[in-house]
């Protein structure tokens, strides 16, 4: 009963457009009353808010954030997304193919997938909508996109799963690039089906000689330079991904130094944006663990994964319903917090299942991925959205196919490990 | 429905401007707590390699304080500029006055719970600066002032959603927008878009 009531006030504040952050926080704050009484909630709420920004390895989230702000100022992320278009843009939808391949770039220098979508989102859909696309095909591979960020390393989520689940981090992030790989050639064989179904949806682009391609590559070495920066620095145990995660901010802010972008003005926007969006991230992260904290008071991750041990069945089975419950997590919950909150009760399962930890780790990476394009709680459409001031209904449905795509893509990556586990093995 | 509708740029009245003077103020401390961050850090970095010597304060004195200043003070200024996720599916369906009160309702009642963790927190910064309690580090840091930053930050987040709580209640009143409220998302005709 206290569940459903929880339940119910979290889905009418969030049908009432109050921001999901406030609706997460009432929602637990309530559950946790009626479970508890006014003791339990203010234990709760005396360490939770202070908890959440309390940390060295969240720096991660407003330097990634910050770096991606200014990224845009450079222009880098223009010249990245113009180079793709050089190289594929001819070809029908060949603008959002080089959006997804400017996504992979973009996610090797970032492990942010919100930070992804702002970025794709300031420059490629303003062009794709130039060039005539349809807005909801451009919006959707922009938000699909963005959570490339998510696998290709650096990703932060990786990152905090290693941390969790106590795995070398460096195998989680060799772990995530084929299937990064795989993701990226997932979302484009899916604009080359969506352009084949509806041609009016893509227009072709303009052909480019190999002088001009060649020297589309001159204006991608900022690019080369932050990739060095943060996932150079972390391979070679220079710095840690938090320091990293500074060292590329402060190296993206002298490339736009040295493109003659950065002005106090610029500057000044570029940093408030930043603290806003990494403000509403925390928020939402403050308020999923008020409401994590009432679901596992409540015993309800426990009592769903003794549900799924008390059933009799194969381990794959036992595998497909943990992602189901990963996918369905993923549409309300925001996915470090389903991470925070999960792994320390599926991991152990998966152990006892005798599946490989990396594998597993890279595998509800990426079911989470479809939670960040996925309703209500999408957040990487909610970016989208918020850079695009375009309807949400509207963004949702283009993304509806790369989602089953998706999923297409996870079949494949949950049937063959030898994708995921292949590079990780030839590290010494 | 009466009147124009207010969005996330001018202030609706008086007391909206005022907040959000200091709004502004307390995201000026949040960006200079972010660009405090990114110096501090590459100065780290750089001082272990080029001179094997780390600062020994960085660590504290970003988690301690740093993050929660980026974070808390720029809480209701990002409020105030709808930049707090929301799902826009539904609301827009709803007659104004049943949006209008449900809004109320609901900034009601966050601001209550954003009002417990504002006590919460002044009593815990008041303890521990009554109690000189500090962290066990190189830098014995006083913790007074993290709980501060937060009791700041969700002070003025709770003047915001109570202001909001009460106008969207005269809005649903009165049938007029007396309110900021988000920009209406663009539409299929009007594909200017507006990055911020």
């Amino acid at each position: 009963m206290t569940v459903t009531i929880a339940l119910l006030v979290l889905v009418a504040m969030l049908v009432a457009g109050l921001p999901v952050a406030l609706a997460m926080g009432v929602s637990g704050a309530v559950g946790l009353y009626l479970f508890g009484g006014w003791p339990i909630l203010q234990g709760i709420l005396k360490t939770t808010a202070l908890s959440t920004a309390n940390g060295y390895e969240i720096i991660t989230i407003p330097m990634f954030i910050l770096m991606a702000e200014f990224v845009i100022i450079s222009g880098v992320a223009n010249d990245l997304f113009r180079a793709a278009t050089i190289w594929v843009g001819r070809v029908r939808g060949g603008v959002a193919m080089a959006t997804v391949l400017a996504g992979a770039g973009f996610g090797a220098i970032s492990g942010s997938s919100t930070a992804a979508a702002a970025t794709l989102a300031s420059t490629s859909i303003p062009a794709m909508l130039k060039e005539g696309y349809e807005p909801k095909l451009a919006c959707g591979v922009v938000a699909i996109s963005g959570t490339l960020a998510m696998l290709i390393p650096p990703s932060i989520a990786l990152i905090l799963y290693g941390i969790i689940a106590d795995i070398p981090i460096g195998q989680l992030l060799m772990g995530g690039v084929l299937p990064g790989l795989l993701v990226t050639a997932t979302i484009m064989l899916t604009i080359v089906f969506l352009v084949w179904r509806d041609p009016d949806a893509a227009p072709a682009g303009r052909s480019y000689g190999f002088a001009e391609k060649f020297a589309s590559l001159k204006r991608v070495w900022p690019v080369v330079l932050l990739f060095t920066a943060v996932t150079g620095t972390i391979y070679s145990g220079i710095a840690t991904p938090t320091e990293a995660s500074g060292i590329g901010a402060f190296a993206a802010m002298l490339i736009a130094a040295w493109e003659r972008q950065l002005t106090l003005t610029k500057a000044w926007r570029a940093m408030r944006s930043a603290a806003q969006t990494t403000c509403m991230i925390l928020f939402i992260i403050l308020g999923a663990h008020i409401f994590g904290y009432f679901f596992t008071l409540t015993r309800v991750t426990n009592d769903m994964t003794a549900w799924v041990e008390g059933l009799e069945m194969s381990r794959w089975m036992i595998l497909v319903v943990i992602l189901l419950g990963y996918l369905v997590l993923g549409f309300f919950m925001d996915q470090i917090a389903i991470l925070i909150l999960t792994v320390p009760v599926t991991l152990p399962l998966i152990l006892q299942l005798q599946f490989d930890p990396v594998w597993f780790g890279v595998l509800i990476v990426v079911t989470a991925e479809v939670g960040m394009v996925t309703p209500p709680l999408g957040m990487n459409v909610f970016v989208v959205a918020r850079y695009t001031r375009r309807p949400l209904g509207e963004l949702f449905s283009g993304v509806i196919p790369h989602v089953w795509a998706h999923l297409i893509a996870i079949a494949i990556l949950a049937a063959f490990p030898a994708i995921t586990l292949w590079l990780p093995s030839t590290m010494r | 429905m009466g009147g124009g509708t207010l969005t996330g740029g001018p202030a609706a009245n008086g007391f909206s401007r005022w907040l959000a003077r200091v709004e502004t103020g307390l995201v000026a401390l949040s960006t200079l707590a972010m660009a405090a961050i990114m110096c501090i850090v590459v100065v780290d970095v750089l001082m272990r390699y080029a001179f094997a010597a780390p600062l020994a304060w960085s660590y504290d004195l970003i988690g301690l304080y740093l993050v929660s200043a980026v974070f808390f003070l720029a809480l209701p200024d990002t409020m105030h500029h709808h930049g707090h996720i929301a799902l826009d599916v539904f609301a827009p369906m709803m007659p104004a006055k049943l949006r209008h009160t449900l809004q109320s309702l609901g900034y009601g009642v966050s601001s209550a719970l954003i009002a417990a963790i504002t006590w919460l927190e002044f009593q815990q910064a008041e303890t521990a600066f009554l109690a000189d309690q500090r962290i066990a580090s190189v830098i014995p840091w006083p913790t007074w002032i993290a709980h501060a930053v937060l009791t700041v930050g969700m002070a003025v987040l709770f003047l915001r959603c109570g202001y909001r709580a009460v106008f969207h209640l005269a809005s649903a009143i009165t049938g007029r927008d007396l309110v900021e409220v988000p920009p209406p998302p663009i539409t299929e005709d009007n594909t200017a878009w507006r990055a911020e």
